[in-house]
């Protein structure tokens, strides 16, 4: 059976594909349109690059000796200072201005982001600038196949790009780098990969289509899930704000994020979520040394403000981290079982 | 001479233009005052499908337009593997055969789902499949006359060459004539003529 | 010019079996000729078309096949004498009409023809239009080659006007498209004026007189066909077999018995006038034999019409033993066959023959099987239907709903196949595919969910298309349909459609807008051109999505054949070898494997796509497809 049958038969068929976009753009046969996924032709090759970097594809088993949040060097909590990731960014507006502050570095030339609205939803963008930067700021809750922009512009030109992932797309850069079927040129463009934390992601379709019914939108400001006891999830157009229960918006998310056992994007360079009981502020998982460089030079400048992350919000980051990786192997083996 | 009836298969893939070759050659062999039929199968298989034309001809009788299988006396393919085809319905060992050696490859070829065979094996099984076998790079001649498109022409030289057509080349060259654009006429008679003698040459 | 206004009066002219029929008409006094191509009885109309302008008579491409005979029944309630040809689906189309004319009557000469297509070679089904004759008790003739077809239609007009009914002369491919030597008679002089009588009255109430009426005219006609010159017997005084045979059937069971030897065994009973029977000379030829091997196709027509006769007559007839497709002797479905007549010739007779030599033939099959790929229908090169199915493949698949394409008749059919990426799900007849995709979405009450996408041809949607869509719209049956207009009917031959401005005749008729048609009945329109890809990809997409109201999207691009014939393609189209990844991951052989052009060949040796130049006609639309864009299309230059 070719790579793309298996990856049909075992991911996509099924249902389990999370629109990370990672096997998207790199041959006709797969193309990601209005958040989905979707396989136009068969192709015979046996092996396949589609196959290769799928993160739903399992390929070993979970590393119980793994810590809670991944390997990492230290976790801080961090707040942009300066505008406009003060006024744009999601909570403490830290990725954006992360993003930035590489660019300024010279550490990337581009970034791979996600667009907050547009035809088909919030899909993947590159930004060169900081006013594109700054137009993707906060966050989607959307499965948005961004990392099909990457594979477009990567086999465009070669330059080094910083990529926002969630942590589904983290790991299939990962994967692109380890495979040996990945072109040199493509993965040499993968510089720095900046996670975000993640519990699911919702189906845009279906989603949309609630949206609609329910009156809102096109255009989306911003969307929020405010810390418990909330249990909402905030949606705000130009001039007001829709809350919808929580109960009738997990429905949507996608069925394949059930299986996902990683919170915190443990691949990433450095990780960035919500700081639970403190809205302006983010918590950040320097993982690696470019990590810990870029958070340092962001310091250095001025852009982000550095400080202690309190230890009962750790703990509690943990054990919500330990419990989606329970959960996601539990339904992975149900699954594996099941077939 | 043949036996009679004499019976003669054009075969083709769909768009070569043999329906129009069998249908001149018909009209040849009345004017030379015989009983012709010429029996078409054609429609659907104009999209590419094969395309064949039995040619019955007799002095006196007539017969219908379907040749009983095994009993063609020539088979003229202008296309290597529809010439084959042919042979295994309406071949037998004394058949002579004459095909132009340029494939038109069938759409499961181009897809890559289904090999072409190398033409020296199609020589070959037709070389041991007829009692006289003509392959000829028409196609090749015709390109060298100004175009493709009078490999039929050739093979029609090949044909009276061969000296198995009940009737003189002029008469032949007045029907084509006849229908043929006259500022095309020079090419298609050289065709003709190269075709005739490749065929003595054989 | 065409072939059948060629050569003087008793000129020897070599004549397909349709153009022999189109020739018997004129030379009959036609002057009201009808039809809807149709393989294989097109060349009817088209060759009297050629010649009706100088002849000063009346030739049209009507609408549909109903519409052909209600104008030929038209000219001949006015006095003129008339033809409606048609394939045998026609016949089907036609037929309410038919059955009522066979009640009301007919003034001047009036004949249906129907060719019919035994095995299928261009057709849907496979159906033996003789039917028609008894259900609509009608006199049936059946040529057996083309010289007879001549006669026959010059005679069948004359037969029409004599009992002042409509008369049926039946061909078959094989004969249609046959060719053989037809001697010319001569043209009439002079043509009647036509004029109704309106005093007189056509119409089929009261049903019982008028069904009586026809009865007797059935009477009349078969005492004539008891002395036709069109029902011969060859063969022995008394044979151990009679063939009862007709159509091409005689040539094949001549053939078959000459072969065998049989010709002082077998007795050939060939029949030219097949409906009534002629009982009365059938019977006494039934006299020479017990033994009865019926040759036909494609149903037992005859077989069952003398076995009828044979069994009320039977205690002065005699035992006799009946072979033929009902006990199976011949196969019950398919074309005849030389072969077949003789295969059954030897199954009943045993003729003392040679054994034959199989080993050829199992040889020669054994080669052929292992080596010669075989030969799938496709779309020609540069066709826009291939462009249109691709991108609605495409948006089919982005919808991601399981949608679906219920398909109609004419080139795009082939959209059933991988030429048209297997897109079509439902083909049956013509204009069948709108009834169909609303039944679909009237379902949508009942939790029916799919998008349904029903794609017609221009001619197709002219012929029957129109009432499905009225009923679409009047329902709330919410499909997308796709008109491609490739400004021909294409697949029988390029013959004009209401939608142009030409008819059979040439230059001079009005042609219907199919945009403002669709948009008066209330369908919302818009139109796209099949070769830019991008541009009719996401118009079906968005207008799959929008499911307010039919929506009608006209994919508008000449049929390539027609671009060729006038001045071809814009382009000459190359792959760069460079750019060209073949078989890897990321191509795959994209273009050839899956998009299938005969324009494009995957050259094995060198693992690269190539253009081959004498097949490919310069379209260009592959280089929209190549994923690393090696496929690059050049504005030819015209000077070379």
């Amino acid at each position: 059976m070719s790579a793309l049958k298996t990856l049909l038969k075992e991911v996509i068929e099924p249902g389990l594909c999370v629109a990370c976009g990672a096997c998207v753009s790199l041959c006709p046969y797969l193309v990601f349109r209005d958040g989905k996924v979707v396989c136009t032709d068969l192709c015979e090759c046996e092996q396949g690059r589609c196959y290769e970097v799928c993160p739903k594809v399992q390929t070993k088993k979970l590393d119980t000796r793994v810590p809670p949040l991944g390997h990492f060097q230290s976790v801080y909590r961090t707040r942009a200072t300066v505008d406009p990731w003060k006024q744009t960014g999601q909570y403490g507006g830290t990725v954006s201005a992360l993003i930035y502050c590489a660019m300024q570095e010279g550490i990337i030339s581009r970034a791979v982001l996600t667009t907050k609205n547009g035809v088909g939803g919030p899909h993947g963008v590159v930004a060169m600038t900081r006013e594109e930067v700054s137009a993707c700021g906060g966050s989607r809750y959307v499965g948005c196949g961004s990392l099909s922009v990457f594979n477009r512009e990567a086999q465009r030109s070669v330059a080094p790009t910083g990529l926002v992932a969630l942590p589904c797309q983290a790991m299939a850069l990962s994967k692109m780098r380890a495979s040996t079927l990945t072109h040199e040129e493509h993965s040499s463009s993968i510089s720095l990969i900046v996670g975000l934390f993640c519990t699911w992601a919702l189906d845009y379709r279906p989603f949309v289509r609630f949206l609609k019914r329910e009156g809102v939108g096109p255009e989306i400001r911003k969307y929020d899930i405010p810390p418990p006891p909330a249990n909402v999830l905030q949606i705000a157009e130009s001039d007001s704000i829709r809350e919808f229960p929580l109960d009738r918006i997990r429905p949507m998310a996608m069925e394949g994020c059930g299986l996902c056992p990683d919170m915190t994007a443990e691949q990433a360079d450095i990780s960035i979520g919500a700081l639970e009981g403190d809205v302006g502020w983010n918590t950040v998982i320097v993982r690696t040394e470019l990590g810990r460089e870029l958070l340092e030079r962001a310091s250095g400048r001025g852009v982000v403000e550095v400080a202690e992350m309190p230890s009962s919000s750790l703990s509690h980051l943990e054990e919500a981290s330990v419990a989606k990786r329970v959960r996601g192997s539990a339904r992975q083996r149900e699954r594996l079982n099941r077939d | 001479m043949l036996s009679e009836p004499i019976n003669l298969v054009i075969t083709g893939a769909g768009g070569q233009g043999n329906v129009i070759a069998a249908h001149w050659l018909g009209e040849a062999l009345l004017r030379n005052g015989l009983r012709v039929t010429v029996g078409d199968t054609y429609g659907l298989s104009q999209r590419g499908g094969s395309v064949m034309s039995h040619i019955r001809v007799s002095t006196d009788r007539r017969y219908g337009p379907l040749i009983p299988r095994g009993l063609a006396h020539v088979i003229l393919g202008l296309e290597p593997v529809e010439t084959l085809r042919v042979l295994a319905d309406y071949g037998n060992p004394d058949v002579v055969v004459m095909t132009n050696d340029r494939p038109v490859y069938p759409l499961d070829v181009i897809a890559g789902e289904v090999e072409y065979p190398e033409p020296q094996r199609i020589r070959e099984a037709l070389e041991e499949l007829s009692a006289k076998l003509y392959w000829i790079s028409a196609t090749k001649i015709a390109q060298e006359l100004g175009g493709a498109i009078v490999a039929n022409i050739v093979m029609m030289g090949i044909l009276f060459g061969a000296g198995l057509v009940p009737a003189p080349n002029e008469i032949m060259l007045e029907v084509l004539r006849e229908h043929l654009p006259s500022d095309k006429w020079e090419a298609n008679r050289e065709a003709f003529y190269r075709g005739v003698s490749m065929a003595i040459e054989q | 010019m065409s072939e059948i206004a060629k050569g003087q009066p008793g000129a020897r002219v070599l004549l397909m079996g349709n153009e022999a029929i189109a020739r018997g008409f004129l030379e009959g006094g036609v002057q009201f000729c009808a039809a809807y191509p149709g393989n294989p009885s097109s060349e009817i109309l088209e060759n009297i078309a050629a010649v009706a302008p100088d002849l000063g008579i009346w030739a049209e491409w009507s609408v549909n096949e109903k519409v052909a005979l209600e104008g030929a029944a038209a000219a001949s309630f006015a006095g003129v004498r008339s033809m409606a040809a048609m394939k045998q689906n026609g016949v089907n189309v036609a037929l309410d009409f038919i059955t009522n004319l066979a009640l009301s009557g007919v003034k001047a000469g009036l004949v249906l023809v129907t060719c019919d297509d035994p095995g299928a070679i261009s057709s849907t089904n496979e159906e033996d239009a003789r039917f028609v004759a008894r259900v609509a008790d009608l006199p049936l003739l059946e040529p057996a080659f083309p010289e007879e077809a001549l006669s026959m239609a010059k005679y069948a007009l004359e037969l029409s006007e004599t009992l002042g009914s409509l008369c049926v002369l039946r061909s078959v491919s094989r004969l249609s498209h046959s060719r053989e030597a037809v001697t010319l008679g001569t043209l009439p002089e002079t043509k009647r004026i036509p004029e109704f009588d309106v005093s007189s009255l056509w119409k089929t109430f009261p049903v019982a007189p008028n069904h009586q009426r026809m009865h007797r005219n059935m009477d009349r006609a078969e005492a004539w066909f008891e002395e036709s010159a069109f029902n011969w017997y060859e063969g022995p005084d008394r044979a151990e077999l009679l063939i009862i045979t007709c159509g091409n059937g005689y040539v094949y069971s001549r053939e078959a018995v000459e072969l065998l030897g049989l010709g002082k065994r077998v007795g050939v009973v060939k029949l030219g006038t097949t409906w009534p029977l002629p009982r009365q000379w059938l019977a006494r030829q039934l006299d020479r034999c017990d033994r009865i091997l019926f040759v036909e196709e494609v149903d037992p027509f005859v077989e069952e019409g003398v076995k009828a006769f044979y069994a009320q007559n039977c205690s002065e007839l005699g035992i006799k033993k009946f072979h033929g497709r009902v006990d199976r002797t011949l196969p019950k479905d398919g074309e005849m066959k030389p072969d077949l007549v003789m295969l059954a010739l030897k199954r009943l007779l045993n003729p003392d023959l040679p054994p034959r030599d199989r080993e050829y033939a199992d040889r020669a099959k054994a080669v052929v099987d292992a080596m010669a790929p075989p030969r799938a229908l496709g779309f020609c090169p540069g066709c826009p239907h291939r462009a249109s199915f691709w991108s609605i493949k495409n948006a089919l698949k982005l919808d991601a709903r399981d949608g679906f394409v219920s398909g109609d008749i004419g080139c795009y059919t082939l959209s059933l196949f991988p030429t048209g990426f297997s897109q079509s799900k439902l083909t049956h007849c013509m204009g069948s595919g709108l009834g169909v995709a609303g039944g679909f979405m009237k379902l949508r009450s009942q939790g029916f969910d799919q998008p349904v996408i029903s794609v017609v041809g221009d001619s197709t949607f002219f012929h029957a298309g129109i009432p499905p869509l009225v009923d679409a719209i009047h329902h709330g049956a919410e499909y997308l349909l796709i008109i491609l207009d490739n400004g021909a009917t294409a697949m029988t031959g390029f013959q004009p459609h209401p939608g142009l401005e030409k008819g059979a005749m040439g230059p001079g008729a009005r042609a219907l807008d199919l945009e403002s048609v669709c948009r008066s009945l209330g369908a919302s329109v818009a139109v796209q051109d099949p070769y830019d890809l991008d541009g009719t990809r996401e118009a079906i997409y968005r207008l799959l999505n929008e499911e307010q109201g039919v929506r009608v999207l006209i994919l508008r691009r000449a049929c390539a054949l027609v671009q060729r014939k006038q001045g071809g393609f814009p382009y000459t189209v190359q792959v760069d070898p460079q750019k060209c990844m073949g078989d890897d991951c990321g191509c795959n052989r994209y273009c050839t494997r899956v998009f299938r052009c005969p324009g494009l060949y995957f050259d094995r040796t060198t693992s690269k796509s190539i253009v081959d130049e004498i097949i490919c006609v310069g379209c260009g639309v592959c280089a929209d497809i190549c994923p690393q864009g090696a496929i690059s299309r050049e504005v030819m230059n015209h000077a070379e």
